[in-house]
């Protein structure tokens, strides 16, 4: 199935034009370097990276970049940004961190591009974490794939997508995963991988056992080749003909090329404190080798003069002005936290006459289900949602059937990758809903979460929101152990830039599906497994009837789900709570018969969190009581307890209070054990009398 | 008539018994609504009973240190059919059920929940009418807002009957204390022992001139009620003959005022006089600072001293031990015309360690001082004055005309006991009358 042909160059010439340009693109690059050293004061405020050595094999790719093409150039990829037309004054901006700076409006570093411009490869957010955008971008291969398969591509020349790594990189695991689904999937990915030997003090012999091109011998279906990436004509051809490949072939492809790091590693350290090698580095220094073939190519030592000169000017001139461009406001620091939603008000019918009663994880199941109905850009995947079982919830019971194995598959288990690959999905405009099996295996993905997912949309001022679907099954019920029974909403209540439903019952879950689908910004949408059947006693009120398809129910607004009036001789309680919280908080104001002295107001998301809704209800009953099913400390929880009683404190006539779990490493697996750590309808009854008689 | 039992009345939250220290009213006797049945004990206070009845005592249940339950019945009253009009609501039952069902959740939720229900229902039981001061009283940020709203006083709130955890005052316990038509509206602070209380008086601003206190005023006021706060005053009282000083200063004023161009005035020679005592009694040269009382080794004395605006000063003569009589009365005159004139330094009016206060000056036969702070006593000297004494006489006693004057000394009675007082303020009218009336000038 995978061809493997060695790459012939046969010693072939590059056009004189093509020459040219790269060596004014190596010209400029370099004088950027010398530029940024001697204005280093003004300059290394902000720390940055350059490509001094790199230029030769970063201009050969991209001048050979096309603007149906994404690229993930990486730090110390400048030359190739000036490469695919971007000019030393835009690169200089970032440098200076200045609000119009093309990439980020001066919230990310030198050289972390994010561009979305018609005549440009595109490029993605992709954070500074080394090795990290390798799944993003095989993410975005990932959507190449998709969209060729489902027939939602109808270019004449593919895309290809470029991933940009330094050797020290590849050995992060994550690569390994995106590597791995390359190779599986047979994307169309361009590894690029430049080796300079060095991590920042660390050289190859200390951290590798192997190189990137012996490295993806391991995986099958990845191709490799090793390259000179100071020689422009291997350099030069060696990529065209693996571009060409890729993009006829619908391969992966690892290129990896040997260079050498001729500036410090960053702004931030001085490489003569630790470089052993700067001699010999300076030997395979690009530079003079392509004054060199210029002179081969008939050029005269004083054209070539006359080159490089005007390529120094432009650099200064740009230098000048981009100093004087103007700084970031502090008012822009509040822009672009999440892209815009066209979802704000509830729509369609909640409760249907007609409808059946249905338990929740079916509530989702014909939410997806209706949403791959009418979107080809949607679809599903993650650890044994294929049609084989549908999910171990049986969450996506029959998606596959009805949709095919294209629209709904395994993946590995890499959750670090199903959650990460959603950004390239995302980039190139597919509507990717994930999925990790239990909350308790979020970890894993939570790098990618973090880095990748929640601040795209931030950190490329708005050009590049994820949209994405993160489904995570949670909660503890029936002896799911220390595995299969966490709650994680701390955590993820933690990173700012994502979206959170953590809803209660049937309807709001398809509601908020929706509605997230529907929403560019990532979604993480907590599903409480003990809720998918109602079977925990006293959770019946998790089934619904099935909304109808239009049914959408935005984030932000809290439901209040039991709502009382003011009473001034009577004491009464707001009860603050979500998830299988607002069932013990039900039950135990039944049981206590107080259903006319307690509100229950179910938040339903957690960000954007409903405060208005909460301020109103605690106001109203003078007293509060939060309900979650996470250990109570430290917590999300907590948190809205304080700013509860910042808020309200005059309206107070007890503290708020707060019923969680027990503070202890793990919910243990024993019944009796569980049963002690998690809260409960006597827990929580016994809470609700000692505010109320307080 | 009906023969009704008198129960143990609650007496506050987490209160279950009281002991009988001893009942007002014997059996036979009659007894009127609120009059006082009994006085009782609990762990927190002690409280008199008010009667809710009216009628006359058939029997009294128990005897004087009886541990009662609250609830029970104690007495037997025949009731003349007027019992205690019964006013709106009291919330105080429902605390308790809820914490009851606190404890019984599990075993009994269908009958807890009735409970609660009922209650909720139902009238509770009256406020008892004499009141009890909670010590304790936690006011939540709604109830401050909700006595502000109603102007209702901290007093107030702390006599509202707390049904929360611990005695605390719950919004259901203040909301159901307006609707009573807040009964405890105004009312003073009482000491909760002998049951004294003080009379409603109100302020009344009248019509008159209003004067703003200035800074030495405040001041003055500040330190006065200081002072008294902080240490217990006692008087001693003792009267001196001044015969002898007296002629001798008629004698040598003129020509002390050539000699030192100082007028001579009696303010010299009670420093003097004091001075020496002092020394003889130095416990009354010191100040109490904690624990430890600190005998000062200087004597350095201050003088109170009628300012023209009417305010007090006192100017301080420092080392009066060691200074001469010319010396004395130097300084004392300088002080006496730079406090007339405002303009004594602040060295000047600082570390007295005895003060003395002549309210002779204004015609007062004698004064009871309050200690300038942080000394031990203060000397008031009264004015002298001719009486007819009886001088015993070895040839027999004779009725003579003498310039006499009473001394009067506050002192401290937390460093100072009558015997050291009465000692001291005796030695120095023993100073006094002792006079050398043939001294140089």
């Amino acid at each position: 199935m995978i061809k493997e042909e060695k790459i012939n160059l046969k010693n072939s010439k590059v056009n004189k034009e093509t020459l040219v340009r790269a060596f004014a693109n190596l010209c400029t690059a370099k004088a950027m370097t010398f530029l940024y050293e001697e204005n280093f004061k003004a300059v290394s405020k902000y720390v940055h990276a350059t490509s001094r050595g790199h230029e030769v094999i970063q201009t050969a790719v991209g001048m050979q970049l096309k603007p149906q093409d994404y690229a993930f150039p990486y730090y110390r990829d400048d030359s190739m940004l000036l490469a695919i037309g971007m000019q030393p004054y835009d690169l200089m901006l970032q440098v200076l961190a200045k609000r119009d700076d093309p990439f980020s409006g001066g919230r990310t570093y030198y050289s972390h591009p994010s561009l979305k411009e018609d005549d440009k490869p595109k490029i993605p957010h992709q954070s500074s974490a080394t090795g990290m955008q390798a799944i993003p971008a095989t993410g975005v291969g990932l959507g190449f794939w998709y969209k060729e398969a489902e027939g939602l591509c109808n270019l004449d020349e593919k895309p290809v997508v470029v991933c940009s790594l330094g050797d020290a990189s590849v050995t992060e695991g994550e690569i390994a995963e995106a590597f791995q689904m390359a190779a599986l999937k047979q994307l169309p990915v361009l590894y690029l991988v430049q080796d300079n030997g060095w991590d920042i003090s660390a050289n190859a012999e200390e951290t590798r056992a192997q190189n990137a091109f012996e490295y993806a011998k391991g995986f099958h279906g990845l191709e490799a080749i090793s390259i000179d990436g100071t020689n422009f004509e291997e350099s030069y051809q060696t990529i065209q003909k693996v571009i060409e490949i890729i993009r006829k072939e619908r391969r992966p492809y690892l290129v990896h090329a040997k260079v050498p790091l001729l500036n410090h590693h960053t702004s931030g350290v001085r490489m003569e404190w630790y470089r052993d090698d700067l001699e010999e580095a300076r030997t395979q220094d690009p530079y003079p080798k392509m004054q060199k073939l210029m002179e081969e190519y008939g050029y005269t030592k004083s054209e070539i003069q006359q080159i490089e000169n005007e390529c120094i000017a432009k650099v200064r001139s740009d230098f000048e002005k981009a100093i004087k461009a103007e700084d970031p406001k502090p008012e822009d620091l509040f822009t672009h936290d999440f892209a815009p939603t066209s979802i704000t008000e509830e729509v369609g019918e909640r409760s249907p006459k007609d409808a059946e009663r249905v338990v929740m994880v079916d509530c989702a199941l014909f939410a997806i289900e209706e949403l791959m109905a009418k979107h080809k850009e949607c679809l599903l995947y993650g650890q044994d949602v294929g049609g084989r079982l549908g999910g171990v919830f049986r969450e996506a019971a029959t998606l596959a059937q009805k949709f095919g194995d294209n629209r709904v598959f395994n993946t590995p288990i890499q959750e670090a990758f199903i959650v990460g690959s959603t950004v390239g999905m995302s980039a190139v405009g597919l509507k990717p809903i994930v999925e990790v099996q239990f909350a308790d295996y979020i970890w894993p993905g939570l790098n990618q979460l973090f880095t990748e997912v929640s601040r795209s949309c931030y950190l490329s001022n708005g050009k590049w929101p994820v949209s994405m679907i993160l489904r995570v099954p949670i909660g503890a019920y029936g002896s799911g152990g220390p595995y299969h029974s966490s709650s994680v909403e701390s955590i993820v209540t933690n990173i700012r830039g994502l979206k959170i439903a953590y809803p209660s019952n049937g309807a709001d879950l398809k509601g908020l599906l929706k509605a997230a689908y529907y929403d560019p910004n990532p979604v993480v949408i907590f599903e409480h497994k003990g809720l998918y059947w109602s079977k925990v006693p006293g959770t019946k009120g998790a089934t619904s009837l099935e909304p109808s398809e239009d049914y959408v129910l935005p984030f932000g607004k809290a439901w209040v789900l039991q709502e009382i009036w003011k009473q001034e001789e009577v004491e009464t309680l707001s009860i603050i709570t979500y998830g299988m919280g607002v069932h013990w908080a039900m039950n135990a104001s039944e049981e206590l018969d107080m259903q006319d002295r307690i509100e229950i107001v179910d938040l339903r998301t957690l960000h954007p969190i409903d405060w208005e809704t909460i301020y109103k209800s605690v106001k109203k009953c003078g007293k509060c009581l939060i309900v979650t099913e996470e250990p109570s400390e430290n917590g999300f929880s907590r948190s809205i307890q304080g700013k509860i009683q910042e808020e309200c404190f005059q309206y107070l006539d007890a503290p708020v209070m707060l019923v969680g779990s027990e503070n202890m490493p793990a919910i243990p697996l024993n019944s009796t054990l569980e049963q002690t750590m998690i809260p409960s309808v006597k827990k929580v009854k016994r809470k609700i009398l000692e505010v109320l008689n307080y | 008539m009906p023969h009704i039992e008198f129960k143990m009345p609650r007496l506050g939250e987490s209160i279950t018994e009281a002991t009988i220290i001893k009942w007002n009213k014997a059996e036979g006797d009659t007894i009127e609504v609120d009059e006082i049945l009994l006085e009782v004990a609990t762990d927190k206070v002690d409280s008199e009973v008010p009667s809710t009845l009216s009628g006359t005592i058939v029997e009294l249940l128990y005897e004087p240190n009886a541990v009662i339950e609250i609830g029970a019945p104690i007495a037997i009253i025949d009731s003349d059919g007027k019992p205690l009009e019964k006013k709106k609501t009291a919330p105080s039952s429902v605390g308790t059920e809820l914490s009851r069902s606190a404890v019984e959740t599990s075993q009994k939720t269908k009958k807890q929940a009735e409970s609660v229900s009922a209650t909720k229902k139902e009238k509770p039981q009256n406020i008892t009418k004499a009141f009890q001061v909670n010590d304790n009283v936690f006011i939540s940020p709604l109830v401050e807002s909700i006595a502000k709203q109603h102007h209702i006083s901290f007093e107030e709130l702390a006599r509202i009957p707390a049904t929360g955890n611990e005695g605390r005052l719950r919004k259901s316990d203040v909301m159901h204390y307006i609707a009573d038509g807040r009964p405890f509206k105004f009312a003073q602070p009482v000491s909760e022992t002998n049951g004294f209380k003080i009379p409603d008086l109100q302020f009344d601003k009248g019509k008159g001139k209003i004067v703003e206190m200035d800074r030495m005023r405040q001041m003055i006021a500040d330190h006065m009620v200081f002072s008294k706060h902080t240490s217990p005053h006692v008087t001693a009282y003792v009267e001196a003959d001044l015969t002898e000083m007296v002629n001798w200063r008629n004698k040598v004023k003129v020509d002390f005022q050539k000699k030192y161009h100082e007028k001579l005035t009696f303010t010299p020679l009670f420093i003097e006089c004091v001075a020496k005592a002092i020394k003889d009694y130095p416990m009354i040269n010191s100040s109490l600072d904690g624990k430890n009382i600190i005998v000062k080794e200087a004597i350095h004395i201050g003088m109170a001293t009628a300012l023209p605006s009417g305010n007090l000063i006192v100017p301080v003569v420092r080392n009066a031990d060691k200074k001469s009589l010319a010396e004395l009365a130097i300084t004392t005159n300088d002080l006496a015309s730079k406090a007339r004139d405002g303009k004594l330094s602040a060295d000047e009016t600082k570390g007295s360690t005895f003060t003395i206060s002549n309210v002779g000056t204004f015609g007062s036969l004698m004064g009871t001082p309050i200690i300038n702070q942080p000394e031990a006593a203060i000397l008031a000297t009264g004015i002298i004055k001719k009486r007819a004494e009886v001088i015993e006489k070895p040839e027999g006693d004779v009725i003579e005309i003498r310039s006499m004057m009473y001394l009067s000394l506050s002192f401290d009675h937390r460093i100072v006991d009558g015997y050291l007082a009465g000692s001291f303020l005796r030695r120095i009218a023993d100073e006094m009358e002792q006079f050398d009336g043939n001294r140089a000038i």
